[in-house]
């Protein structure tokens, strides 16, 4: 169930894995892998910026440039994974590893900004980082 | 300051919770799938086809043999007396190499020799002698007075008392039938039929080699016109092994036992029911081609592909087979190049190519179980799911059309013939033609790719 969803989500743009033979590694183990992996460091890095620097800790991290910073080492590591994964898997790497990673990016900044959106209300400084909206105070 | 360190102090929390989550999908290796201590399920080949393997693929260590040498006259002429400084005959050769082969080779267990010749009445007669006999026999002639043995008799006694010994049956005879009713001529294939049906009824195989040699002596043809007898003078005659026995011994006898065999063999009856063979998908040797893939990510071996051919890319993939079972002669690249058949059930499938192993292959552990390899190209579904089956057919072989004749009576004209030998063979292959069309089939399974 869980593997369909994310063989769904990433060939929806991607199309079938390349090369061919190494379909069922990318559908049963790597895009699984690097789903879950992008959700849960995704999740965990916007609860660190917004809860633990900027509620438990005051440490001036709350503008828009560190929002981003934090956005961006988000989207390292979810390009690195993507890579370490195929790698770790034997899987002969193509350009369509590379379109893959670079997808995990888009799909990283994306679900970055969804957390912070919905989570930022609960940070007291930097509940108006990225944008106020929606939040009226 | 404070701020930085914490800053980094994350980086390593979350370097730490990276490598904790890698390993949430790992690839389970293929080695580890095989290791027998796993206490995993079986999968499903290693119950449903282990108990049926050893009986149909191990060769025994040792077989039990019985000799049957033809002494009539007919053959007085391949074994003349040797003299120092020249050379037997062929068959004096081979005929020694084989019978101290089976005499003292590690593979034979149980040995007896005979000597097959006939008595008063026409009756087969199966002398049996030690290895010594034997042996003076093949080197220093024939002295015995015996006219020509009626083939289908000798066949029937021989194969009677070898599955009573539960021994492997080798006979070496002209196989120039003489019989003394004229009219057995018409019925021969028939009659050969009938003595070896027994064989049949008990699962027992045939192995036909065809070997020339040279004649010195008289030779009686079967065709009496013009001439009764011929003196030859080392004109090449046909002579033949016959060897009859369960699959896996007779298998041991051809390719353990004699070990070179002629160019000229024939098979009968025989059938390998579960060849390994997997498709390899992932071996760097055999890039496949196109949208294939296994159906089990790490099913080993890999009998079940998942496929899609497109217009503009065709499906390509290798399977490796163990062909190390079969006689010789079929593991030929060129054989198997010319007889082995590709065929879809719900795809139309070909084969581009097979090879056989080399150094090269040998080298990855995962593909030195296999002899061969055969490229298949599959360029169109018509179903979502189906077959694709490799399948070697018995192919009669085309030598024994070119060894016979239908006069044999001046082998000088006409040297390496066998009269009827056709009608012979078309015998013994009446008596397997309802079993299995083919000596192996392998069937790879494949669904639609999704």
């Amino acid at each position: 169930m869980i593997q369909k969803f994310f063989w769904g989500l990433y060939e929806m743009f991607l199309g079938r894995p390349i090369p061919a033979n190494f379909t069922n590694d990318y559908r049963e183990v790597v895009f699984p892998n690097t789903g879950l992996l992008l959700i849960i460091i995704t999740l965990a890095i916007v609860l660190i910026y917004y809860y633990v620097l900027n509620r438990m800790m005051s440490t001036g991290l709350y503008k828009t440039q560190h929002w981003v910073m934090f956005l961006v080492l988000n989207a390292i590591i979810a390009f690195i994974i993507p890579v370490v994964q195929v790698n770790a898997n034997g899987i002969d790497t193509h350009s369509y590893t590379f379109m893959f990673a670079f997808l995990n990016v888009i799909y990283s900044l994306v679900l970055f900004f969804l957390f912070s959106i919905l989570l930022k209300r609960g940070s007291v400084q930097a509940w108006t980082t990225p944008v106020k909206w929606p939040n009226k105070k | 300051m404070l701020p930085n360190t914490k800053f980094y102090s994350i980086h390593i929390a979350l370097i730490g919770l990276l490598l904790t989550l890698a390993g949430c999908y790992t690839k389970q290796s293929a080695e580890e799938e095989r290791d027998p201590d796993i206490a995993v399920p079986p999968q499903g080949r290693s119950s449903a086809e282990a108990p049926a393997e050893p009986t149909e693929l191990q060769e025994p260590s040792t077989v039990h043999v019985n000799v049957y040498l033809e002494i009539s006259n007919g053959m007085k002429g391949f074994m003349p007396p040797v003299v120092a400084g020249k050379a037997g005959t062929e068959f004096q050769e081979r005929m020694n190499r084989l019978v101290s082969e089976v005499q003292d080779g590690r593979y034979v267990d149980r040995k007896a020799f005979y000597l097959a010749k006939e008595d008063a009445q026409g009756k087969p007669v199966l002398d049996s002698v030690s290895y010594n006999v034997i042996k003076k026999y093949i080197a220093n002639g024939i002295r015995d007075d015996v006219r020509g043995t009626p083939l289908p008799e000798m066949l029937r006694a021989a194969l009677q008392q070898s599955l009573d010994h539960e021994a492997v049956a080798v006979i070496i005879s002209d196989f120039i039938h003489g019989p003394s009713d004229q009219g057995q001529f018409l019925s021969l294939d028939s009659d050969i039929r009938g003595a070896l049906r027994e064989a049949e009824r008990q699962g027992l195989v045939v192995a036909v080699l065809g070997d020339l040699s040279a004649f010195h002596g008289t030779y009686h043809p079967a065709v009496k016109k013009p001439e009764v007898r011929r003196i030859l003078k080392g004109e090449q005659i046909p002579f033949y092994t016959w060897v009859i026995g369960k699959q896996p011994d007779v298998q041991v006898v051809i390719n353990r036992v004699f070990r070179d065999l002629p160019q000229q063999q024939a098979y009968f009856g025989f059938a390998y029911k579960t060849t390994p063979f997997s498709a390899l998908l992932k071996s760097g040797n055999f890039k496949p081609a196109g949208i294939v893939y296994c159906s089990s990510r790490n099913a080993d071996p890999c009998t079940s592909v998942n496929l899609q051919p497109q217009p503009d890319e065709q499906v390509e993939f290798t399977v490796g087979i163990d062909l190390s079972t079969l006689p010789a002669n079929m593991q030929r690249v060129a054989y198997l190049k010319q007889h082995l058949k590709v065929m879809g059930n719900g795809c139309r499938a070909a084969m581009v190519s097979v090879i056989a192993t080399d150094e090269g292959i040998r080298a990855t552990p995962d593909l030195a179980r296999y002899t061969h390899f055969v490229r298949v190209q599959v360029t169109q579904l018509t179903a979502n799911s189906g077959s694709v089956y490799i399948q070697l057919p018995h192919v009669y072989p085309a030598w024994v059309e070119k060894w016979s004749t239908e006069n044999d009576n001046n082998p000088i004209k006409e040297p390496g013939r066998t009269y009827q030998l056709t009608k012979i063979m078309d015998g013994v292959q009446a008596l397997y033609r309802d079993q299995s069309d083919h000596i192996f089939n392998v069937s790879v399974q494949f669904n639609k790719a999704d």
